[in-house]
């Protein structure tokens, strides 16, 4: 099922601004991941839909066992199988279907259509090598240039980074970087190319907070400036607000909300959301207690039969444990997986 | 909820007082070339107390000493100069038969909730543990029962005491922690980082144990945590940490409506707001450049290298944590308030080498 | 209670684990099974075998020199010499027996005394650090820096040959494995947390590591005690066939592969037969020591439990 953004058109009042179509730049259908175990077979995904256009952010937001960093694997075809197995009615990259390609050829678009950054900055870049060639090797691989042309655009692209004194850092290790600036390193390597579709995953999670501030600010610079889709991978809800103008909140493998992120939060569709929100500390205020969700995410292993989320849903009804609820335009641009959904929205 | 204890209460002794703590390792810095040994200063000079019944949230980034502070508390590294009282007395002094029976009044909840318990041994084993080796505390051969009901109050069920920590949950197994840390019936209880590895929905669930369990058993908190909104949450007052040193501390209504130093007021400015909320001192420029090297800090204010507001006083002289006529203590030449929602007029960040 | 009631239903894997499970689990598991058939094999031949073997390994008989297997008795009564003789008539299967009596010996007094005094001193190491530390690591780099055969050899040549000295020799070159496995393992608790944890609770040094660390070494070390074996029984063996082990005329494997190399040609069961044992024996003991390793581990355990009985369960 498509998510349509706000429909362009002529003859919509000027209430609304028209949204201009952007190119589509990854369109999945259906996707599915499953892993095999000692245990049996493990469903990580299950039945994911997602788009992302041109110049837009859409954020993944779920907690650990949503499956939501096994989406993006998939999607650049990173999954191991075995004992993976990824399933899509598509995975299209501006209308190709990636898994049709060789593995030739879903190198040349890693790295140089669809980048990738990832979480632990220190642990993705490799120790033995200094940052100027890490940064360098991604642009010969993929365009055979000279060594010195190579240097030359990885300093320049240390400064359009951030990274202060390029000149010198370039041959500086990973080991001699903190993990802000690691991070501001790999966002370099993510973008020599000029990719078009960066795929970010928890790209703050393991830095301070005035760091993560820096590179989230960095991130939207540079997305605006190239023109790219970002996708964000992120279990934290304001960061995910802050940046992302679409979210998908995906909860034991399903995606069951999807929208604008601050009306998601707000105006919630399903009770997972309005849990979260309900249990997040707020910075501007202390209340008497916080109202938790209780249980944990379940166990990919053993999901509950019906709605996954029901055990821990205040407003689960029989219908909950006994049917799955599909992914459905609750209005024209917010999706929900919930039975109750409409009745959620009419309260607020 | 508790009551605001009056920081300088004069009438109460602290449960906790840290007085003027530091610490500094010995490291290996330079290459086989430039040898030299260099020094890591972790804590420069730490003042606090903690009250009844009180929490006390410690709140900074990475680098600014809060673990090695817990440490040093606890007792499980020692101070390089500075004393830790627990109530009258000294940690730091106190003979070792006598450190062993104080730890059973000083507790702590480790941030990894799988690496603190042993794997090897039941929950409701691990739980008995300071039962049996503080003894008094239940009539012997009763450890065993008072383990299983610990577990219970903190929400797991008694049947699961035989199982071992590898069959829980991230979250059921901080709650181990949490009965271990309790069960000698503990005056303070250090948390560092207790929640940082948890889901966001399991979060606010040891959020609310934490809460219930001080207003049941009265006992004090020393929080430490990076996230913000969390400290908010749980503390009655709190201490902002930079580089080894508490640059502002007071209620945490206060400091969070009302910072005084600079580095809090960016570090409030750099949180995310909740969807729906706007982003507090949002006229703040964020915070450029990195922690400097606590290997050679800058002289005078530490946190001069990356403020707008420094000038050469703040390179020559060490700010104290001081009342400077506001609210509360800071430690900064030019500490005032902010007005929250607006911009800052005047101020431009600027990053110095 | 204030708690929310069993706010979190029940935990992961339910350990329900009956015998039955344990013994299907093993049934699939070829080689650790293997390995338990061959030392159960051997343990029974060192304690009673050579007791109820009709043929005694001592007795010689000069008529009845190198004999290929399958052999009849001398006085034609009952069971013939199933694997042959050697070079004095003696009966290969009693002395293979005997054989595997002083092997066993050797491997398990060995293992213990220096896994004991290895595994005490990296622990100690590991857990004190500091001076103590260095001075056990250095004196462990020393050692191991010696070729321990030749210092086997060089041992035992000023001691004199002898079983006690050659167990004792055995494990003064063996012991610095264990302490460098203790130590990296104790370190590496110490990192994870539930030391510290175990300190802060109150316990003494000494508790510490008496409950925490030594219980989870146990496993390693035992997995290690258990390949260590093999490398005893044939240290044993090599120094026996070079003579310096175990003396003439105690049957060891090492020797009677020495005793048989002047026959290679004519009687090959003299120098084959205690060799294949050998390498049986080391053979069953690694393995049986990576079985060890899945039993005792918690985690280990439930994969290894679940994975025979579910490969063809489907999700």
């Amino acid at each position: 099922m498509k998510d349509q953004s706000a429909s362009g058109g002529g003859s919509i009042q000027d209430s609304e601004p028209v949204k201009e179509k952007s190119e589509v730049l990854l369109s999945v259908e259906g996707l599915t991941v499953d892993f095999d175990t000692p245990f049996g077979k493990l469903r990580a995904v299950n039945g994911v839909d997602f788009e992302v256009e041109a110049g837009e952010t859409l954020a993944i937001l779920g907690e650990s066992g949503s499956g939501k960093s096994v989406c993006v694997q998939a999607v650049m075809g990173i999954v191991e199988s075995p004992p993976g197995h990824v399933d899509a009615r598509h995975i299209r990259y501006k209308g190709s279907e990636l898994r049709d390609l060789g593995e030739n050829q879903m190198q040349k678009i890693r790295g140089a259509e669809i980048a990738m950054v990832f979480q632990e900055p220190h642990a993705a870049l490799d120790p033995a090598f200094t940052v100027g060639q890490q940064i360098a090797e991604v642009l010969r691989v993929h365009t055979g240039c000279s060594r010195s042309d190579g240097r030359k655009r990885a300093r320049e692209l240390m400064e359009r980074v951030g990274i202060p004194s390029a000149s010198s850092r370039l041959d500086d290790y990973p080991h001699e970087f903190s993990g802000g600036m690691c991070q501001r390193v790999m966002i370099a390597m993510a973008l020599c190319m000029n990719p078009k579709l960066l795929i970010a995953d928890e790209p703050t999670t393991a830095l301070d907070v005035t760091v993560q501030a820096q590179v989230l600010e960095l991130l939207q610079d540079l997305k605006t400036e190239m023109g790219m889709g970002l996708i964000l991978i992120t279990h934290d809800v304001a960061v995910a607000a802050e940046v992302a103008d679409r979210s998908l909140v995906m909860y034991a493998g399903k995606v069951v909300e999807s929208g604008p992120t601050v009306e998601i939060f707000t105006n919630p569709a399903h009770p997972y959301a309005l849990g979260l929100t309900d249990a997040i500390p707020h910075l501007d205020a202390q209340v008497e207690r916080l109202i938790p969700i209780r249980g944990a995410p379940p166990d990919p292993r053993k999901i509950p039969d019906g709605c996954a989320f029901h055990p821990r849903c205040g407003r689960a009804l029989e219908r909950c444990s006994a049917e799955i609820p599909v992914l459905r335009q609750v209005t024209e641009i917010r999706q929900s997986a919930c039975h109750y959904a409409e009745e959620m929205l009419s309260e607020n | 909820m508790k009551t605001n204890l009056p920081p300088d209460s004069s009438n109460q002794t602290p449960v906790l007082r840290v007085q003027d703590v530091a610490k500094e390792f010995r490291v290996r810095s330079g290459s086989i070339l430039t040898r030299g040994d260099g020094v890591l200063h972790a804590l420069a000079g730490v003042d606090f107390q903690v009250y009844e019944s009180e929490t006390l949230g410690i709140v900074g980034e990475s680098g600014c000493g809060k673990s090695t502070l817990a440490r040093i508390i606890l007792r499980l590294e020692k101070a390089t100069s500075g004393n830790v009282y627990f109530r009258e007395e000294n940690l730091m002094t106190v003979p070792p038969r006598r450190l062993l029976e104080l730890r059973r009044h000083i507790q702590m909840v480790f941030q990894d909730p799988f690496a603190s318990l042993d794997p090897r041994m039941t929950i409701a084993e691990i739980v008995a543990e300071p039962l049996r080796i503080h003894k008094g505390l239940v009539p012997k051969g009763q450890e065993r029962e008072r383990s299983l009901q610990l577990l219970e109050r903190v929400g797991l069920r008694r049947q699961d005491g035989e199982r071992h920590p590898h069959q829980f949950s991230g979250g059921q197994r901080q709650r181990i922690g949490i009965a271990r840390a309790l069960a000698s019936e503990p005056e303070l209880l250090v948390c560092d980082e207790p929640v940082s590895a948890l889901d966001v929905s399991v979060q606010a669930q040891i959020l609310n144990l934490l809460q219930e369990l001080q207003d049941e058993l009265g006992v004090s908190y020393v929080f430490i945590a990076h996230d913000l909104s969390v400290v908010r949450q749980i503390s009655d007052r709190v201490a902002v940490m930079y580089m080894g040193k508490i640059v502002e501390t007071g209620p945490s209504e206060e400091v969070y409506e009302n910072p005084l130093h600079p580095y809090t007021q960016s570090l409030l400015s750099s949180v995310p707001p909740a969807p729906g909320r706007k982003r507090r001192f949002s006229g703040l420029n964020k915070l450029e450049g990195e922690v400097p090297s606590p290997i050679n800090p800058p002289s005078g204010c530490r946190f001069r290298t990356r403020c707008w507001k420094a000038s050469e006083r703040c390179a020559d002289e060490v700010p104290d944590l001081v009342d400077r006529g506001f609210l509360h203590p800071s430690a900064c030449h030019f500490a005032e308030p902010l007005d929250p929602g607006s911009g800052v007029g005047d101020i431009s960040l600027v990053s110095q080498p | 209670m204030a708690a929310e009631p069993t706010p979190d239903a029940g935990e992961a894997a339910e350990e329900r684990v009956s015998w039955s499970m344990v013994i299907r689990s093993l049934l699939r598991d070829g080689p650790t099974l293997f390995s338990l058939i061959v030392l159960f094999l051997l343990l029974f031949a060192a304690l009673i075998g050579a007791e109820i073997w009709p043929h005694d390994a001592y007795e010689q008989n000069l008529r009845m020199r190198n004999r290929p297997p399958m052999t009849p008795a001398y006085d034609g009564s009952g069971l013939g010499h199933i694997l042959g003789t050697d070079p004095l008539g003696r009966d290969i299967v009693a002395r293979l027996m005997r054989g595997a009596r002083v092997s066993l010996l050797v491997g398990i007094s060995g293992v213990t005394l220096s896994g004991l005094f290895g595994s005490t001193l990296g622990v100690l190491a590991g857990f004190f650090r500091g001076r103590l530390d260095d001075v056990i690591m250095r004196l462990v780099d020393l050692q191991a820096s010696f070729p321990g055969l030749l210092l086997a050899l060089a041992l035992l040549f000023v001691l004199g040959p002898g079983f006690f000295n050659l167990i004792l020799v055995l494990a003064l070159t063996r012991w610095m494995i264990y302490a460098r496995v203790a130590r990296s393992m104790t370190l590496s608790y110490r990192e994870s947390g539930f030391i510290d944890a175990a300190v802060v609770v109150g316990n003494t040094g000494g508790r510490v590591i008496r409950k925490h660390i030594v219980p989870n070494l146990k496993t390693s070390l035992l997995v290690l005690a258990t390949l260590e074996i093999a490398a005893m029984i044939l240290a044993e063996s090599g120094l026996s066939f070079l003579g310096f082990g175990v003396q003439p005329p105690t049957p060891s494997w090492g020797l009677m592969v020495a005793q048989g190399r002047d026959y290679l040609g004519s009687a090959w069961w003299l120098t084959t037969l205690p060799g294949i044992a050998i390498l049986f024996t080391a053979l069953s003991l690694n393995l049986f020591a990576n079985g060890i390793g899945a039993l005792t581990d918690p985690v280990r355990r439930s994969v290894w439990l679940t994975r025979s009985s579910s490969s063809r369960r489907d999700s």
